[in-house]
Parts: C-alpha cells; sequence; structure tokens
C-alpha cells in the first residue's frame, strides 16, 4: 500500500477501539464526531478550549497551593484536639510502616494530577500563542495516557466516606484545605475535559509544519 | 467507507488517531509507538487478571486495618466494615464502600475474563455491547481505590497517643495492588480485538449501524 491510498484525506482518522477507518473534519463548539461502528468518542470540540484549559489549570494549581498550606481536617476527642495537613497524611502512613499505601496515595493523588497540571499550562500556553516547541512532544503524549491514573475525584469520594467514619468516634472541624481540595478536584476536571486529543495533535501538526 | 485501518494498511495511533502505514514502529504525527494490535494482549491480560485474582484473598482475609482504643486491639476486613456502618445507620456510606471494595472489583474481574473469553469465538453478546462492557470497566477502575484512601485518611488523622490509634492492615495493600492490577489487565486488553471477529466472519456485520456507516458521524452535545 502507497503512503496515503486513494480513500484516505487531510481527514481521514482511525478508530482507536475498533480500528475503522473514519473521516473527522473541522467541528464547530459543542459538537462530538464517534466512530460509526463502535460509537467511540473521536473528538469533542469546545468554545477556545486552551483559555478553558489554561485558566482552569492554573486556578487548580493555585487552589492545590492552598491545600497544602493549611489544616486539613482538625478532631477532637477526649479533651485531645488532633489536626492534621495534606502532607502530614503521607509522613503518618509512612511513620506507620505503610511506605508502600504512603507511596501509592501520594503517587495517584498528588504527583500525577500535579505533573499533568503543568503539562497543561505550559502546553496550552504555547499553543495560545500558536507556537509549539518540539521538547514538548513527549509531555503531551504522556499527558493523555497520565490521565488514566490520577485519582483526585476519587480521593475527593474516599475524604467523605471518612468523615461519616470519623463523626460516630470523634468530633470533626472541616479545615481550609478540606474545601480548597474540593475546588482543586472540580477545576482539575473541568480543565483536563477541555483537552481533546485530536485537536490537540492536529494543532501541534500544523504549528511544527511538517509531519516526522 | 467500511475498511479497518490493518486491511488498509495502516495502524491507528492510540494517542492521537493517526495513520502511519504499518509497520512505521512510530506515530508519523506524535512520535507515540505503533503497533497493529497490543503485543500478546490476550496472554498479558489474563496473567493481570490470574494475578489479581490471587491477590483479591489477602485483601479480604486480612485486616484492612487495626483499631487500638482504651488499650483494646480491633481488626477489620473489608467486610467487616461494611457491616459495622451498616448497623451504625450509615446506609449510603455502606453502600459506596460495598459497591467501590467489593462489587467493582469483582464485576472487573468478571468483565476482563468475559472480554477475553469471548475474543474469537462464536457470539452471543454482539461486538457493540463488548465495546460497552470494556468501556464500562475502564472507567470503574480507579474507584475501587476508595477504601484505600479512606484507610489512609484515618491511619493519619486517628492518632492521639494513648487513647485512640488506627494502624492500616495487610488488606490495604493487597487491595491497591488488587485494583492497580485489574487496570492493568483493561489497558493490555486490545479493544480490536472485538471488531477483528466481526471482519474474519465475512465482511460486513449485518447490523443497522452499518447502514449509517458513512464513519465519523457527528452530533451535537
Amino acid at each position: 500500500m502507497a503512503e496515503s491510498g486513494p480513500y484516505l484525506t487531510e481527514q481521514t482518522i482511525g478508530c482507536p477501539e475498533c480500528d475503522l477507518l473514519g473521516e473527522v473534519g473541522e467541528l464547530n463548539p459543542g459538537e462530538r464526531a464517534k466512530c460509526a461502528r463502535c460509537g467511540c468518542v473521536l473528538s469533542v470540540c469546545f468554545e477556545d478550549p486552551y483559555a478553558r484549559a489554561w485558566s482552569f489549570s492554573v486556578a487548580a494549581l493555585v487552589v492545590l497551593a492552598i491545600a497544602f498550606s493549611f489544616p486539613f481536617l482538625s478532631i477532637s476527642a477526649a479533651g485531645v484536639t488532633n489536626s492534621m495537613t495534606l502532607v502530614q497524611t503521607v509522613l503518618y502512613l509512612a511513620q506507620y510502616g505503610a511506605d508502600a499505601i504512603a507511596f501509592l496515595v501520594s503517587l495517584f493523588v498528588i504527583l500525577v494530577p500535579l505533573v499533568m497540571l503543568t503539562f497543561m499550562v505550559v502546553l496550552t500556553t504555547a499553543l495560545r500563542a500558536n507556537r509549539f516547541h518540539p521538547w514538548l512532544r513527549a509531555p503531551t503524549r504522556w499527558l493523555f495516557h497520565l490521565n488514566a491514573w490520577s485519582m483526585v475525584e476519587v480521593f475527593a469520594i474516599g475524604v467523605i466516606v471518612s468523615l461519616v467514619k470519623l463523626a460516630a468516634m470523634a468530633k470533626v472541624t472541616l479545615g481550609p484545605s478540606f474545601w480548597a481540595y474540593l475546588a482543586f478536584t472540580v477545576l482539575f476536571l473541568v480543565a483536563f475535559s477541555a483537552m481533546d486529543r485530536l485537536s490537540v495533535w492536529r494543532d501541534i501538526e500544523r504549528l511544527s509544519g511538517d509531519r516526522r | 467507507m467500511t475498511i479497518t485501518a490493518r486491511e488498509a494498511g495502516y495502524d491507528v495511533c492510540h494517542t492521537c488517531l493517526a495513520l502511519s502505514p504499518t509497520g512505521t514502529g512510530h506515530c508519523i504525527r506524535c512520535g507515540s509507538h505503533l503497533h497493529d494490535r497490543i503485543p500478546d494482549s490476550l496472554q498479558r491480560t489474563v496473567a493481570l487478571l490470574i494475578a489479581s485474582v490471587v491477590l483479591y484473598l489477602p485483601a479480604n482475609l486480612l485486616p484492612i486495618m487495626t483499631t487500638d482504643q482504651f488499650g483494646r486491639s480491633v481488626d477489620s476486613t473489608i467486610i467487616g466494615g461494611v457491616v459495622l456502618l451498616w448497623n451504625m445507620g450509615s446506609y449510603p456510606v455502606a453502600l459506596v464502600i460495598l459497591i467501590a471494595s467489593v462489587l467493582v472489583p469483582i464485576g472487573k474481574i468478571l468483565s476482563v475474563a468475559t472480554l477475553c473469553w469471548t475474543v474469537g469465538r462464536h457470539q452471543t453478546i454482539s461486538s457493540r455491547q463488548r465495546t460497552t462492557l470494556y468501556r464500562i470497566t475502564e472507567f470503574i477502575g480507579k474507584w475501587s481505590m476508595v477504601d484505600v484512601f479512606v484507610v489512609a485518611i484515618l491511619v493519619a488523622l486517628i492518632q492521639i497517643a494513648g487513647i485512640i490509634v488506627i494502624r492500616p492492615g495487610g488488606a490495604a495493600l493487597a487491595f491497591a495492588g488488587v485494583v492497580i492490577l485489574t487496570m492493568l489487565a483493561a489497558e493490555s486488553f486490545d479493544p480490536r480485538l472485538i471488531w477483528d471477529d466481526e471482519a474474519a466472519d465475512g465482511g460486513t456485520p449485518g447490523t443497522e449501524e452499518q447502514a449509517t456507516a458513512q464513519a465519523g458521524q457527528r452530533e451535537t452535545a
């Protein structure tokens, strides 16, 4: 088969879930392109996606910084009060011999989302300025694969479940970090949802001038 | 145009959906590593699945956490935790834990096993239904981590020396292992294998989707 077969156009792509060829052209905001055979969502178009991803990512980084700086929760039982920050969660776990759990929690809940946010801010800054640097190629690939391992929203549910369990044992007071982390969860999810893999890579291709 | 990339002599990139001629090795657009199908997809998936079933035993038999209160130590298992919450009257939370820690992992193991079993066999479940099963499995994967996070938070928070201390148990790590292994199993399963059968069965599957098969349907969300 030649480099570009008779039925391939600039807009031909393949479905990653069922391998069927399909044409996806420019979409309008609010439109989605789905595979005709398996229904896999191939592309989603948002109004000004990079501005949206950029602003929500920056906001998410700000509230994450707040979440790190203040007490997360404090509990009182039998006249003793114990207050804890996010970093202490990890340190206490490590101290109680659960190093592996401490590592997994910090990886899925803090490290992966933080790396994704950093990549998103850098990438959308470049794309909004209509620029692309070849060294951004690898982080952009990782960004889309890392998402499966970000458990920000799962942790948020875990916090709420623990509150219910704790309420039975002691008096619980929510710290500023608790609210900041919930805000971070929402901002992070909205920021990433604006990153459509097909549009991102088509824009990168356009900006880097040639295929390689 | 109802032809697959494989039939046309191309590999689909998993990262950016671009088509590169088969055998190129790396995507011509984004540089991702390419393969026609995930190599040894079924063997890898089944191996990871067996490992997760093995770890599922200690995850349920060992205590997930130990509570030391007034000099007394109480172990609790995952199921024990659900029962305790239910008896306390926290029905919604008991249900969350039951679904996330018991139903989701078992459901995932069964659905990945079903997906592997049905590849290359005569089908009673349509490819479209199996693809839906695959997507649900991928989507719910990380949600079983809830219980591990709950233990992490409780351990970190409940440390009032001499009065009450919570320590993580062996099941916490085993259970985290189950979740990670089932996520890896779902990731190493290549959903295109589901559809490869259709092509092998003689070309066009006789479903109504095919009528609108001018690929790349548009829809307004």
